[in-house]
């Protein structure tokens, strides 16, 4: 599982999110994880989910194009419960 | 920026005709906030007094002031910014003016739309109105509560001040601190409004008017800080809010600083909020711009070189004051004296130093950066509040704690430390339902505060203040961001008791110095109250939209240095080997034992481990210990002993409206 609703319900992609915006996130610190978190922070905010600890890390959340990648996972069915 | 003042017969079954010569002695007591001069009112129920600090119109606007058939009374203390927009309104109805003064424009506005005027005031007031007819007395507090205003009955009279100390002229007035108010002020810095650290002295909340007729009294709330409810489909454009936040602050600085017959200076502290207040003037105006800065003989306290930095780029006529712990140590009890509030912190002292450094260069009104962290979301707290509810969406996560890293620096670089603090503190009390996730963990660890208060003053339930505060959240707040709801709450706490007030409102005033704040304009905060929370923190970086609706004005080094909240040397102040006689004067064993405030052998025991190392190396709660210890003792003395020392001086230039003649003083 890689993400859940904060509810527990259905999952359905509520917006969009902007990966530019995104990018500016967590650039403060250069602690990989430390920006993993940041960033997961502001993506949970954003869309209304919860991110499951397997995916809070630099490798998942590093990069804007990962992000994307992993939302597109979720967005076809493949990642959500 | 004035001083007012008033009483009310309110008892039909006592002899409780005010007395001008009571009038007299509290308006004694405002003097500093309005040395320009003074005026008073009284007809065989009301006396309203008032001390001015000329502002707007100087040549004209003595108050206490009436509307054109004298029915209605005003003595006002503040501004209202867009008194030129609501007057232009007001002629167009029919009502005639005398004088350019934003008072005019108030009695005229309240004969026009009654309570409705307030929705439409822009600026910070506190207001005394006086209707003969009605035989009412309305006070009215500006939204975020700038402007002070206490209120208490004796005798068969209602009594209202700017400030406390003008009502302990009264005597039969009780001078007894509140148990109550004691414990709000060791949770939240402050008292929350109608309380005060006074038993039977109250104070109109901020966005709120209190109606005092024969017998009644009703306290209206017109306005409270509201905040949207999530709305992540529309959370819009970071640079298109970013430009909004731009606008509506640079027409806000314009206002405080056009709208005035006096010049306007400005603070500098080398943060961002005054930053982007001085460039606006700076960089977008041509006027001849003077700045005043604050700094410290400590490097610890002192931001010089980021001032020095915004100075040589604005070109601005700037001075300076270098506060040494030994300063603080000596102008404290004055500066206790002026703030009537117990302090948990020494950080007004300075404030009071710098606003007398103002007034000794002939200025009178500062704009200053107040209000940015509250309405654009720049505090600590916010930050917390998002990790925490990060951290409560799944408390059994393995790595979510260690956003509790991103917070504050020195956790990155104590890795064996941050694990442990960070479950300790940040990690406790995790429930997003808890409408405190904020600032739970900061109410919670103030504990070690409370315990030192003796018995009589000891609240029975550890979490009466929080709770009693979280009762008056406006329904459908639940619905609020965890960010709107901590905003509130700090709106509702800190701003207008400690910010505004001991640091603001009093420390201005104490050298007749009035404070103007761009960052609590009425456009800006309704503004700012939509914007979603994720842009306003944009991830952990707070006042994000600030920041980069400002770029081109204020330096990178300013918009992306670590926030430094402002600070000054707490326990260090008064132990070092020259400390003042005061210091030991108010912690005598004797001295604790006669203000009962304090457990003896608590204090004790405080007074030995900072006396250790003469007040260095010592917890943050241990320093606000000390403070409060020595605050709450200096005004135990001052609310017993000054006021019996004889009466106020006598104000000049009183002016009786009964027989419409001035008289001298």
């Amino acid at each position: 599982m890689l993400f859940a609703t904060k509810s527990g319900g259905a999952i359905m992609m509520p917006v969009q999110l902007d990966t530019s915006v995104l990018a500016q996130v967590g650039t403060e610190t250069d602690d990989p994880l430390l920006r993993a978190l940041e960033r997961a922070i502001y993506i949970e905010e954003v869309l209304d989910i919860v991110l499951s600890d397997e995916v809070l890390n630099d490798h998942a959340l590093g990069t804007p194009d990962a992000v994307a990648t992993l939302l597109a996972t979720w967005a076809s069915g493949q990642g959500g419960r | 920026m004035c001083g007012i003042c008033g009483i009310v017969a309110v008892s039909p079954k006592v002899e409780s005709s005010p007395r001008v010569e009571q009038l007299w002695a509290m308006m004694g007591a405002l003097r500093h906030r309005g040395p320009d001069g003074s005026g008073y009112f009284v007809d065989d129920h009301a006396a309203l007094g008032h001390t001015r600090l000329a502002i707007v119109d100087t040549a004209n606007g003595e108050q206490p002031m009436c509307n054109e058939d004298a029915r209605i009374w005003v003595s006002y203390n503040g501004e209202i910014f867009n008194h030129v927009e609501l007057r232009a309104q007001l002629r167009d109805r029919g009502h005639e003016f005398r004088t350019q003064c934003d008072t005019e424009v108030i009695v005229h506005a309240w004969e026009e739309w009654g309570p409705d005027s307030f929705n439409r005031f822009n600026g910070q007031w506190a207001i005394a109105l006086w209707d003969r007819a009605a035989e009412n007395l309305i006070l009215c507090r500006d939204r975020y509560g700038v402007r002070p205003l206490y209120y208490t009955h004796a005798a068969g009279r209602f009594l209202f001040a700017s400030e406390i100390k003008a009502l302990f002229t009264a005597p039969e007035v009780s001078r007894e601190f509140d148990p109550v108010g004691l414990d709000q002020t060791l949770t939240f810095w402050s008292p929350v409004a109608p309380r005060t650290p006074y038993a039977g002295v109250s104070q109109v909340p901020p966005g709120s008017f209190l109606v005092v007729g024969q017998g009644s009294e009703e306290l209206v709330r017109y306005w409270t800080p509201e905040f949207g409810e999530p709305d992540r489909s529309a959370a819009g454009d970071l640079d298109e809010q970013a430009e909004g936040v731009r606008e509506r602050l640079i027409e806000a600085t314009r206002l405080r600083f056009e709208r005035s017959d006096v010049p306007v200076g400005a603070y500098l502290s080398g943060g961002i909020d005054s930053s982007v207040t001085a460039s606006i003037i700076g960089s977008l105006t041509d006027v001849d711009l003077h700045t005043f800065s604050l700094r410290f003989t400590d490097k610890e306290f002192d931001e010089g070189s980021y001032q020095r930095r915004l100075v040589d780029r604005l070109g601005t006529n700037h001075r300076e004051i270098e506060v040494s712990e030994r300063d603080i140590a000596e102008v404290f009890p004055e500066v206790v004296w002026h703030g009537e509030h117990p302090l948990l912190r020494t950080a007004p002292a300075p404030m009071f130093l710098l606003s007398r450094l103002v007034h000794d260069c002939g200025y009178k009104v500062v704009v200053t950066g107040e209000g940015a962290d509250e309405v654009l979301a720049g505090y600590d707290v916010f930050r917390e509040a998002k990790v925490r509810e990060f951290w409560a969406r799944n408390p059994d996560s393995a790595v979510r704690s260690r956003a509790v890293e991103l917070l504050y620096p020195w956790m990155a670089r104590s890795p064996n430390l941050a694990p442990a603090f960070s479950a300790g503190f940040f990690g406790r009390n995790l429930s997003l339902n808890d409408p405190a996730l904020s600032h739970r963990p900061r109410w919670d660890s103030t504990a070690g505060l409370k315990s030192m208060l003796a018995e009589p003053y000891r609240v029975a339930t550890p979490s009466a203040a929080a709770d009693e505060l979280l009762a008056t959240m406006p329904a459908g707040s639940d619905r609020w961001t965890t960010l709107g709801k901590a905003q509130w709450l700090e709106m509702s706490t800190l701003l207008p008791g400690y910010i505004l007030a001991s640091q603001g409102d009093r420390m201005l005033m104490a050298n007749s110095v009035e404070g103007r704040f761009p960052f609590l304009d009425v456009e800006l905060g309704r503004y700012a109250s939509e914007l979603p929370s994720q842009h306003k923190i944009l991830g952990l970086d707070e006042k994000h939209l600030l920041k980069r609706g400002f770029a081109d004005l204020v330096p990178d080094e300013i918009r992306h240095r670590p926030k430094q909240p402002y600070r000054a040397p707490d326990a260090a102040s008064f132990f070092a080997a020259d400390s003042p006689d005061w210091v030991g004067d108010v912690t005598s064993a004797d001295a604790i034992e006669q203000s009962g405030v304090f457990r003896p052998e608590i204090v004790d025991r405080l007074l030995t481990k900072v006396r250790r190392n003469q007040g260095r190396g010592l917890s943050n709660t241990d320093n606000m210990r000390l403070v409060a210890v020595l605050s709450t003792q200096l005004l135990s003395g001052q609310i017993q002993q000054r006021y019996d020392a004889g009466a106020p001086p006598v104000p000049c230039g009183v002016f009786d409206f009964r027989t419409r003649s001035r008289r001298p003083s």
